[in-house]
């Protein structure tokens, strides 16, 4: 049977699709501006008016990024931490919010409570640095990984993820003599794939943005130093450059470059990797979400 | 049900490694680096056999014994492994080993402040200096001058006493400026383009309304530049800038020194710039500018002048010469000379008095130096501090090595033209060379000051009209020929000593609402001053704004801003004379 399309029907289809067009160009726009600019000579990206096409096309930008020597060994060091603070991070997060699902526990609601404060109430930066340097992670490589290991949103998705699981499941692995890790592992875990990937992926995009705990915390330990780190390093050179252009110390004529087109590049290398990431994990993502928030 | 777990682990190990692929392409991008660093090297060998050389011409005296200092610094290209600091540890023994901080920079002064983690020696602002001596965090300057630092005593002689806090202990050090002449690259900040100027036949211009009549006459002729509407003059409402569009160009036509939003007349009146009989005139200049389609009508909207002037085809401005200056070369660069600005200083009329130009006699701006309590033998420091301040430490630091950087020629300094190469092609050369380091208020190394001259006669630093000369391209030569100058500051007058600037002071807090409120009403104002159809629509707009102004207490603020002016003048007279 041919279903008929009336007038309204089309013209309301045609609104549909142009206000979703708008839409979506209004989403990228962000992204495909920065793209451009970060492809663009950095003396006609003074000009302005670029929008999501380069004018002058260039890759010295990109270029410059890449020259610096710290970065490679930066970059490294980034990965390692990320893998290393994503595996240990869904591990601690996991087994906490297990725990925390688990009715019979009888600790259940202090915990739950003690996490909840967290969220609302913290001592402010000055305590947490004494506190990070008291315990001797000033300058450690564990200053990454340790204070990251459990996030409490994430912890209560987790949570509210695997309360809303089938209780026969867990109920007929004890019956089996299964242990509570046996169980969280080879159990609950098996079946709780979209919230995995969810919190994987937030913990994976922290880990990878992070460059504060770096400045506040690994300065003075070049050893240390991630890829956020050395990428600002790069931007803060070139403002400085630009401040300075006007000294007469300062070269007159050299290419110079834009502190703007600087920072354009910057953001596409480093969302790069996660932009390419995401989709694979989307549908996860999404599902991981409303399951949980509905039990919430 | 172990494929599911299979499946979910290859997914989090494939989310990872993708992450890694993407940072492993930059890693390979990177080798490029290693010549980099190898050049670096091989840079440094090359001026250590310079340094030999300079050491073996003037034999140190007494072996110091090495004593390393730890700084902050936000330039990350600081380093301590240059040839000029090699020189300064040569004649100190002292190092200084730089902290860099990437980000926020208070931030992390005031948690190592917290912490007591700070380093031996800081350049912070006054600010940051303030909350550093309430913590206890730094030592008193005041008896290690006395006993170590007789250049630093002389080269500051009647304004020492500047240096003291109102504790009457000294803090931090900075520099001092020695120079009563406008600087070399110094320059008036309204800017014309080469081209109106060659077009009109380059006619002595001293007015706003001689102006127009050139912008005019040339816009009519040339309605477009490049295919874009010609835009006669340009500003910028929206940002930050509005102060220096809608601001400063009244005080600098006025010939006023610039204290801000504010001008003071001789009697030491403080009076709200914007609302004055000259604030009235400068927008009935931009209102006519804008009636006759002159005026640029992005003005209002736009928050940064300098994205416009790039575009080449704004004809003249109200433009500081930093917001220029990597314009120009730009439109240099692109083969288009003609779109560089002209420096001018325009006023009302005619026979407008300049005193615009002005200097105060310390550099007590956004960088001092100051020494914690963590740092050892603070007197090997201030010894260091000394050594700066003297004849020889200022040349080297300034001029660098003889024979390397510069040479004397008929009894002058003058850069040698390698170094001229090297300073126009390199951008990090001063990096690389060590006339960099952490600001001292004006410049580096306790710089006294562009213009300024040593007890030898000669100039403190190198930027001097010669060189100045050295770095113009072959039009703006021709354009400041047609004037008979040779270079911009050649328009400027000589600079008069004021104890300070208005805008330096911490404002008087009991009138902070009432100053909030009228600059609301500025910034309404001003676009319907500007685009008013008519005079009776500009008087009308005019009085509304003055009248608002009035009821939201601009009497108040014009006396307590008088208050502190004077209350500044007397405290500044008295440490002079103390």
């Amino acid at each position: 049977m041919l279903v008929r399309r009336s007038k309204g029907d089309v013209i309301f289809s045609a609104f549909n699709y142009i206000l979703l067009l708008v839409l979506g160009i209004g989403t990228l726009f962000p992204f495909l501006n920065l793209a451009a600019i970060s492809l663009n000579d950095a003396g006609d990206t003074l000009k302005g008016t670029i929008y999501i096409w380069p004018r002058v096309f260039t890759l010295e930008n990109y270029s410059t990024i890449f020259a610096n020597h710290g970065l490679a060994a930066a970059a490294i060091r980034s990965v390692v931490r990320t893998v290393v603070g994503t595996a240990l991070g869904v591990i601690c997060t996991a087994m906490l919010a297990y725990a925390l699902s688990r009715k019979e526990f009888f600790l259940r609601k202090t915990y739950n409570i003690i996490l909840i404060i967290t969220m609302y109430v913290n001592g402010g930066l000055i305590p947490l640095y004494l506190l990070i340097k008291n315990i001797g992670l000033m300058n450690h490589a564990a200053v990454y990984i340790l204070p990251l290991l459990i996030g409490v949103f994430n912890v209560i998705i987790m949570r509210s993820y695997f309360e809303q699981l089938p209780e026969g499941i867990v109920e007929s692995a004890r019956i089996d003599g299964a242990s509570d890790f046996q169980i969280l592992f080879r159990i609950v875990l098996q079946i709780s794939l979209p919230v995995l990937s969810t919190i994987t992926l937030y913990i994976a995009v922290q880990h990878w943005n992070s460059w504060f705990d770096n400045y506040l915390y690994a300065s003075r330990n070049e050893n240390l130093n991630l890829l956020q780190y050395e990428l600002q390093k790069i931007l803060i050179s070139s403002v400085n450059q630009v401040m300075s252009a006007n000294t007469h110390i300062d070269a007159t004529d050299a290419r110079r470059t834009n502190p703007e087109t600087i920072r354009a590049a910057m953001t596409i290398i480093v969302t790069l990797p996660i932009l390419l990431v995401y989709p694979f994990l989307q549908k996860y993502f999404v599902k991981g979400m409303t399951v949980a928030a509905m039990k919430e | 049900m172990s494929k599911t777990w299979k499946k979910g682990l290859t997914l989090m190990a494939a989310s990872v490694m993708l992450t890694g692929v993407m940072a492993g392409c930059s890693s390979n991008k990177n080798g490029e680096s290693n010549t980099t660093a190898s050049n670096n090297g091989g840079n440094t060998q090359a001026t250590n056999a310079k340094n030999d050389d300079a050491s073996t011409t003037e034999p140190t005296k007494a072996p110091l014994e090495p004593i390393t200092y730890s700084m902050n610094t936000t330039d990350e290209k600081l380093t301590w492994d240059t040839p000029i600091q090699k020189v300064f540890t040569e004649k100190t023994g002292v190092s200084l080993k730089y902290d860099l901080i990437v980000g926020d920079e208070t931030q992390k002064e005031d948690l190592w402040l917290a912490s007591g983690d700070y380093p031996d020696i800081m350049a912070m602002g006054p600010q940051e200096i303030q909350k550093y001596k309430d913590g206890g965090a730094l030592i008193p300057l005041n008896d290690l001058i006395d006993q170590y630092g007789p250049n630093i005593k002389e080269k500051f002689g009647e304004y020492f006493n500047l240096l003291k806090d109102a504790d009457g202990k000294i803090w931090s050090i900075y520099g001092v400026n020695k120079s009563r002449e406008a600087k070399a690259d110094a320059a008036a900040s309204f800017i014309v383009q080469y081209d109106v100027l060659k077009e009109a036949g380059y006619p002595e211009i001293k007015t706003l309304d001689q102006l127009y009549d050139i912008l005019k006459a040339y816009k009519d002729k040339h309605p477009q530049i490049d295919g874009k509407d010609t835009i006669g003059f340009s500003g910028a409402m929206t940002g930050w800038q509005v102060n220096i569009e809608y601001n400063n160009p009244i005080i600098s036509a006025s010939g006023l020194p610039d204290h801000g939003n504010f001008r003071i007349d001789t009697n030491g009146n403080v009076e709200y710039n914007p609302v004055s009989e000259d604030a009235k005139k400068y927008y009935g200049f931009l209102n006519k500018l804008y009636q006759n389609g002159l005026y640029d009508k992005e003005a209002f909207s736009q928050d940064d002048l300098s994205k416009k002037l790039a575009q080449g085809r704004v004809l003249a401005a109200y433009a500081p010469k930093w917001m220029v200056g990597d314009i120009e070369t730009q439109f240099r660069q692109d083969g288009h000379p003609e779109r560089q600005y002209a420096y001018l200083p325009l006023h009302f009329t005619e026979d407008t008095v300049d005193t615009s130009n002005s200097v105060v006699p310390t550099f007590a701006g956004s960088l001092q130096w100051a020494v914690t309590t963590t740092a050892k033998n603070p007197e090997r420091f201030i010894q260091f501090v000394d050594y700066l301040f003297s004849d020889e430490g200022q040349i080297l630091s300034q001029w660098g090595i003889e024979g390397t950087h510069y040479e004397v020629k008929d009894g002058k300094r003058t850069l040698l033209p390698a170094e001229l190469e090297a300073r126009r092609t390199d951008p990090d050369h001063a990096n690389k060379e060590g006339f960099k380091g952490n600001g001292t208020g004006s410049g580096y190394w306790f710089n006294v000051g562009d213009g300024a001259k040593l007890s030898d006669g000669d100039y403190a630093t190198p930027l001097t009209k010669d060189y100045q000369m050295s770095i113009y391209d072959d039009m703006t030569k021709d354009v400041l020929s047609h004037y008979g100058k040779q270079i911009w500051a050649d328009f400027l007058q000589p600079a008069e000593v004021v104890p300070g600037y208005l805008w330096q002071l911490s404002p008087p807090e009991n009138i902070s609402l009432q100053a909030k409120k009228i600059e609301e009403a500025w910034k309404k104002y001003l676009p319907k001053l500007i685009m008013s159809k008519n005079q009776a629509d500009f008087d009308n707009s005019w009085d509304g704004m003055k009248s608002t102004m009035e009821k939201a207490g601009l009497k108040e603020v014009n006396g307590a801003y008088t208050q502190l002016w004077a209350d500044f003048n007397t405290k500044f007279k008295a440490s002079i004379n103390e």
